[in-house]
């Protein structure tokens, strides 16, 4: 038996199991709190008595594992195993045990008795867990733990001199490890002993608790026999998010399209309101139409958080990430981070919000950064236009449509992008360890309307108040840039008085418009960029759409056809666009645009990072601008290498 | 003239609110708590 003298127990629990408050209950108001050498995370320890006997009580951060993922988890773990710097290994642990949460917290509890040091479970939170009408057979758990177990009450003195008591009687024993590991399990490593503890725990829990709602429980169990079958809960959860992102798209569309006309017949009343001049075209061109561009987008995401939240509430979200862990942990991500990426391909705004659901930090932003990959709505107007002007009509095979194939590809390069950059950044920036996956299936229920609504209400209002504040300064700041310096060609122009016929007007108009991209602080920056580009195949012009269409990926139709005078109004489907790009020369003749530029620039835009509201959105997600820069570095050199594969790869194969 | 005057005033201000969301220093996620009370995520 160890010396009465340097008796060290330790108090370890997950977070909120009412660890404090038993730590504070045994040593009074004698504890001491400092940190632990060289690290920021508070050291609190205080004197107990242990039936006449004095000892050191250490309060252990709050843990649910001994993974050592976290600087928690590490120094806990130190402490355990007598590693840690000034703290002797403790003679037995206090395990502050939620009977609440009871699978959850004997994980850890599991763990401990892995570390060989003598355990005491004290259990707390039983008086909510028997108003609950549980009841739990303290005695049964001690036996099948193989180790004591005593109810407390911190609040009330329930148990405390028992445990006292236990704990003393358990210093200097060894304590008995009362599982085993299947070795013939198809499950190995690390992830065959979470099994194993599991299962333990299961069947400790099934033995010595009693829920009154058993039918209920066994009913929860019966459907994930099927939910989360390995291959029919795949086929069921394919399923699902087809109906899921089917209704989002189907359902959204009236209202974006009654959003898209409000916001058109808003501008169109400011212009019509507001003398002519540059007011007012700063609050139609600027405010109204980059604001109203992202605002538009808040019918998916309405509907996307609605569904969302459905699916957490009634607990099959937890069977979705159980299934799709395995294959997500092979390039290193969370399974959680399914429905993002598969969000992402709506709009990368509503997946980078849906990573909050991911607890881990790196998992969380590894998602978060290539998210971006995935084709979302906004790049199809670009697709629909390089396809329709180059592609449009051919097949192979006699019956495959080459701008069907094309869209295709498009797709699969981003997802195959994005699988490769998940694997490098959770080897480099973001390592860890691969994420443990340590997840409870809670009983289905009936979703609470109530909560569904309030959840997707406060998104919706976190995601215009990003609207109103950083999205709609930096539209200000793109809008300033394609507007100034102004051309005395327009004064020339609107000037009354100076009645000339439509047509001749509306050329000049155009001509106006095209001249003053050109001398635009924008057009300036085409041209700078006009040597980098070059290799590509791109001249200053499509430079301008690329840098326009930074505020909004289809920009860059609208762009290209000022920029070819074809008039504001063009949309991707419009002839006089894909002529004007079609005859488009270059100052020796030869076209300025050829199939293989179009592939080009499909590329890049898959790849590239070509929308503020989205680096916005990371900024505020990440709380940091690093990580946002981080994101448009990287994308735009992945972007630029591929176009450039692409043209130079396609130029020698003789293309273009 | 006014209307140049308040378009400039308008630009300046999207100019210095961008700027001090990039100077400013939030604290980022802490080691015990997840995240900061600031980071929209409502936790």
């Amino acid at each position: 038996m160890a010396d009465h003298r340097h008796i060290t127990i330790a108090l370890a629990g997950n977070p909120n199991a009412g660890k404090t408050t038993l730590f504070n209950a045994l040593t009074g108001l004698k504890q001491k709190v400092a940190n632990y050498p060289g690290v920021t995370v508070e050291r609190k320890s205080g004197p107990w008595t242990l039936n006449g006997h004095a000892a050191n009580l250490i309060d252990l951060p709050g843990l649910y594992s001994l993974d050592a993922t976290s600087l928690d988890e590490h120094i806990a773990r130190d402490i355990i195993t007598g590693d840690q710097q000034g703290i002797g290994r403790p003679d037995a642990v206090v395990a502050v045990v939620d009977a609440t949460n009871l699978e959850r917290n004997l994980y850890l509890v599991t763990q401990l008795f892995e570390f060989g040091v003598p355990v005491v479970v004290a259990l707390t939170m039983i008086d909510a867990f028997e108003k609950q009408k549980h009841q739990i057979d303290v005695e049964m758990l001690s036996a099948l733990l193989k180790t004591p177990v005593v109810a407390v009450n911190a609040k009330t003195g329930r148990g405390i001199g028992e445990l006292a008591k236990k704990v003393r009687d358990v210093v200097g024993t060894t304590p008995e490890v009362p599982y085993v590991l299947d070795e013939t399990s198809d499950e190995s490593g690390p992830r065959g002993k979470i099994f194993a503890r599991y299962k333990f725990i299961s069947n400790a829990v099934q033995e010595s608790v009693w829920h009154s709602d058993h039918d209920k429980h066994r009913l929860s169990e019966r459907i994930d026999r099927v939910l989360t079958h390995r291959f029919f809960g795949l086929v069921i959860l394919v399923a699902i998010l087809l109906v899921v992102f089917q209704t989002i798209f189907s359902w959204a569309t009236l209202p974006m399209d009654l959003l898209e006309q409000g916001f058109g017949a808003l501008s169109g009343g400011v212009k019509s309101a507001l003398p002519e001049g540059i007011l007012a075209d700063l609050i139609a061109d600027g405010i109204i139409a980059g604001v109203g561009g992202v605002v538009v987008f808040l019918p998916q995401i309405l509907l996307l958080f609605l569904f969302i939240s459905l699916l957490e509430d009634s607990g099959y979200m937890s069977r979705a990430a159980f299934l799709l862990d395995k294959l997500m942990s092979r390039i290193g991500l969370h399974g959680k981070a399914f429905l993002p990426l598969i969000s992402s391909f709506a709009c990368a705004i509503p997946g980078i919000m849906a990573t909050r659901t991911i607890e881990s930090r790196r998992d969380r932003f590894a998602t978060i950064l290539i998210a971006p990959f995935m084709s979302c709505s906004a790049r199809l107007p670009v697709y629909t236009l390089m396809i329709g002007a180059f592609f449009g009509g051919q097949y192979v095979i006699g019956f495959i449509s080459v701008g069907a194939l094309l869209m295709l590809a498009m797709y699969a390069i981003g997802i195959i992008v994005a699988i490769a950059v998940a694997f490098i950044l959770k080897r480099t920036v973001l390592k860890a360890p691969p994420p443990p996956f340590l997840m409870e299936l809670p009983p289905y229920r009936l979703p609470n309307l109530r909560t569904v609504l309030q959840n997707m209400l406060t998104r919706a209002w976190l995601f215009l108040k990003r609207a109103g504040t950083v999205i709609l300064a930096i539209s200000i700041i793109l809008w300033a840039l394609m507007y100034f310096p102004r051309q005395s060609l327009e004064s020339e122009v609107s000037s009354p008085g100076q009645d000339s016929p439509g047509s001749a007007q509306d050329s000049r108009l155009k001509t106006s418009d095209s001249e003053q991209l050109r001398n635009s602080f924008a057009g300036h920056l085409g041209h700078a960029i006009e040597p980098v580009i070059e290799p590509l195949g791109f001249d200053w012009k499509i430079g301008v759409a690329l840098i326009a269409s930074f505020a909004a990926r289809e920009v860059l139709v609208s762009t290209l056809s000022i920029i070819y005078n074809v008039g504001r109004d063009a949309n991707e489907e419009s002839e006089t666009l894909i002529s004007a790009i079609r005859d488009e020369k270059k100052d020796d003749g030869t076209p300025v645009w050829t199939p293989l530029t179009a592939l080009t620039l499909m590329v890049f835009f898959v790849l590239a990072m070509q929308c503020m509201s989205t680096l916005a959105v990371v900024r505020r997600e990440t709380n940091s601008w690093l990580w946002p820069l981080f994101m448009f570095g990287y994308m735009t050199v992945i972007a630029y290498l591929g176009a450039l594969l692409t043209y130079q790869g396609g130029k020698l194969l003789g293309f273009g | 003239m006014t209307q140049y005057a308040i378009v400039i005033i308008i630009i300046a201000a999207a100019v210095v609110f961008a700027g001090v969301s990039i100077i400013k220093k939030r604290k980022s996620f802490s080691k015990t708590h997840g995240c900061d009370t600031d980071c929209g995520c409502g936790k």
